[in-house]
């Protein structure tokens, strides 16, 4: 079985010096939730059901940092889309779709939503646009029917749903499915020799623009303090004359 | 025709709270709107949503629709917005609408927004 892995190169949200995109020069990390999905990759191969993991990103050079720690996770080999355009999650899909029907894969297991812009859209439009199946949220992954379908439990505002897939099709995961391992020494000496093909929009004879631009990104407004009051008196006196909620 | 289409989730024939926000949002864009909703057995939702409001209420009622699977859903949800020229479909921040409504969006060739907490301008375009 051959899978798809998209990542996305991401802000460090550790890192709570920044706000906007590409601010300054911020350090950039593997989304997380897409290191989930690299990492169950790693383990679906590990149990002897995949064969081939290729990753998949979308950035300037500056991303192939993060190429490299996914080669040194254990994939086997990345493609880069050079573009360093703005681009909305429609945009990344409409690429991605390009993509996908030239690797053919037989799942595409990628993180539920980007921890910059929380936008959790590709993996459904990607879907759509191929029409393929989908499970998003996923917290557990299995295969079954000798890999033609996948059983997936997707974390859902009421609890825990299990849906049966057909393959191929689109895997969104979420926090629960696994913890990633750390890049080991060993691992980070194989990356060097595993390549990184890469590719323009106009190669893959693909021409997007998008359609959602930013306009700005800004931190939430600072919290006041709080105020003590002495009675429930003075408390609907500030309710009315300075919060003006009654 | 309808600017704007609502999709409205439920859970046990009853209207989930958060739709509630986004009729009021539909409400305020001005123009006309449609409310949308998916399921089977429907009859006691459709009841309580012609309260509201809208210009129709439009129910895809059916028993393979009886559980939110992405791709029947996303389907009927494109079917109807171009049926009712929508301009605009509106979900909530719920994990249905993250799994039904970006699919719909790629089937309509449109963008799509998530979490949005205001709407300051709209132009016709």
């Amino acid at each position: 079985m051959k899978i798809l892995v998209p990542f996305k190169s991401v802000p460090d949200p550790n890192d709570a010096t920044v706000v906007g995109a590409a601010a300054s020069t911020p350090k950039s990390v593997i989304n997380p939730f897409d290191e989930i999905a690299i990492e169950e990759a790693l383990r679906i191969r590990e149990r002897g059901e995949a064969a081939e993991i290729v990753g998949i990103t979308i950035g300037a050079p500056t991303v192939d940092e993060q190429i490299r720690a996914a080669l040194a996770m254990g994939i086997d080999r990345a493609i880069r889309i050079d573009d360093s355009r703005a681009l909305d999650p429609y945009a990344v899909a409409r690429i991605l779709r390009v993509l996908i029907e030239k690797e053919a894969p037989h799942v595409v297991i990628m993180g539920k939503q980007a921890v910059d812009d929380d936008s959790n859209q590709v993996g459904q439009m990607l879907a759509g646009l191929l029409r393929w199946p989908q499970a998003t949220f996923v917290s557990k992954i299995e295969f079954l029917g000798n890999k033609t379908r996948a059983r997936c439990t997707r974390e859902t505002d009421a609890g825990l749903e299990v849906i049966e897939i057909k393959l191929p099709a689109i895997i969104t995961t979420d926090l629960r499915l696994n913890e990633p391992r750390y890049v080991s020494l060993p691992g980070l000496m194989k990356a060097r020799r595993k390549s990184i093909e890469v590719l323009t929009c106009d190669q893959l004879g693909v021409t997007v623009r998008p359609l959602t631009t930013v306009l700005s990104t800004a931190r939430p407004p600072k919290r006041a303090a709080g105020t003590r009051v002495e009675s429930v008196e003075e408390l609907v006196t500030k309710l009315r004359q300075d919060a003006k909620v009654l | 025709m309808a600017e704007s289409l609502v999709l409205i989730e439920h859970h046990r024939q009853q209207v989930k709270r958060p739709s509630l926000h986004a009729i009021t949002l539909a409400r305020q864009l001005g123009g006309e709107y449609a409310l949308l909703v998916l399921g089977h057995r429907l009859d006691g939702i459709v009841a309580s949503l012609v309260s509201y409001g809208a210009c129709a209420v439009v129910v895809a009622d059916d028993p393979a629709l009886a559980k939110p699977l992405a791709d029947r859903y996303a389907t009927v949800i494109a079917e109807a917005a171009r049926k009712h020229d929508a301009k605009i479909i509106l979900g909530t921040s719920s994990t249905f609408s993250k799994d039904v409504l970006p699919r719909a969006a790629a089937l309509l060739d449109a963008p799509m927004v998530t979490d949005v907490v205001a709407i300051e301008e709209m132009d016709g375009s």
